[in-house]
């Protein structure tokens, strides 16, 4: 029996090249995700991991290359247009508002037309701790507690396409399998998942494909199962 | 049907909506040349306003009368200084920021040579403490035994 053919990209990059003024971080990357399915791109420090999500979501303007999501060419979108359209960013560093209440975050999460009474329903079904400490400012949650609170956003709003940055980020290992279980839910509602990690055991058991970015260039790309050897070597430098 | 059979289906639905809020979007295409536009516009504006002082100049010194000077005046000497003016900002804006760039790419160049300096020579007391011979020791050593008869 013939094999089916690879569902189509929900998200492209082509020859991607961005960076910072006259400094390009990314020289000309390729990767594709496709509908409800996870891709991990993972890498050392100061790889241009954060920078391709920046692009990705708008915050960086591309030098050269192509972004295309469902097949529309999206280079060079204003962050805030894409995300009406149905990009959500949860970046590095907790996306939360700190001043604001549990509560009150949940409430904003719904300015995308979900109902707030939703939002709430969906974070406290996925997180039920967060539902103890509803009336607690966001900013004095623990590191764990705020990064759930930042996914909520995602679980409760419908994306097409999810961009994570470093969800581990100064977080226990246990909260980290908590939260990425919890995301990976979300591919089968058939958002596209593109997660950046520095730390790759976590996203080799939930990602479907993986890619190695190293100085600003993809150095390979594949299933999890065949990238776990290649990455020590891609991490201390190996060619 | 399953409950994920059930999502399955109403996915097509989400990713339609999805394009078509795309198809919205007015897409632009890289402004990364915006900056080298500005600088350019800067040293074309600042001659410019400079020449256009000139040509006030002339064509008030060329008539006596009050009420034909001054045009040139405005024309002339106000617009002229203000191209020039707004011309030298952009000019110095631009380059400035540029010379700045290259200035901190170059310490941050310097600060990763010094940190690739300081671990090996870490790495080179660790391996004289643990009284292994470092690489340099390594290396005399080789050369030694080769020049040796």
């Amino acid at each position: 029996m013939p094999e089916p053919a690879p569902p189509s990209p929900v998200l492209e990059l082509r020859a991607l090249r961005a960076g910072y003024g006259r400094i390009e971080v990314l020289h000309g990357i390729d990767l594709a995700v496709a509908r409800g399915t996870l891709v991990g791109l993972l890498g050392p420090n100061g790889a241009g991991k954060t920078t391709a999500l920046a692009a990705v979501s708008g915050q960086v303007r591309p030098t050269a290359g192509t972004i295309r999501m469902a097949g529309v060419d999206v280079t060079g979108a204003s962050p805030d247009a894409l995300a009406r359209a149905g990009v959500c960013t949860i970046p590095e560093g907790r996306g939360v508002f700190p001043n604001l209440t549990v509560d009150e975050n949940l409430l904003m999460f719904s300015h995308g037309g979900a109902s707030a009474r939703h939002v709430a329903d969906v974070a406290f079904t996925h997180f039920p701790q967060l539902e103890l400490r509803r009336r607690v400012l966001a900013g004095l949650l623990s590191g764990g507690e705020q990064q759930m609170l930042a996914v909520c956003r995602a679980l409760s709003t419908r994306p097409a396409v999810l961009l994570l940055d470093e969800l581990s980020m100064g977080l226990g290992p246990i909260v980290v399998e908590e939260l990425y279980a919890q995301v990976k839910t979300l591919t089968e509602r058939g958002v596209a998942i593109l997660l950046v990690e520095q730390f790759a055991a976590f996203v080799l058991d939930v990602a479907d494909q993986v890619a190695v970015l190293v100085n600003g260039e993809i150095r390979a790309a594949g299933r999890p199962a065949e990238m776990a050897g290649l990455l020590q070597g891609a991490y201390l430098g190996a060619r | 049907m399953s409950e994920r059979d059930g999502r399955r289906d109403e996915e097509p639905d989400r990713l339609d909506e999805f394009q078509a809020e795309l198809a919205r979007l007015r897409a632009r295409r890289s402004t990364s040349s915006t900056e080298q536009r500005l600088l350019v516009a800067g040293v074309v504006l600042m001659p410019l306003g400079l020449v256009l002082v000139l040509i006030g100049y002339l064509g008030a010194s060329g008539t006596t009368e009050l009420s034909s000077q001054v045009p040139y005046l405005i024309s002339g000497g106000v617009f002229g200084l203000g191209c020039t003016i707004v011309g030298a900002a952009l000019f110095l804006r631009y380059s400035l920021g540029r010379y700045l760039r290259f200035w901190l790419l170059r310490l941050i160049y310097e600060e990763h040579t010094t940190a690739d300096r300081q671990v090996d020579a870490l790495e080179r007391l660790g391996d004289r403490l643990a009284g292994r011979p470092t690489e340099r020791a390594a290396a005399a050593a080789d050369r030694q035994k080769e020049t040796r008869p």
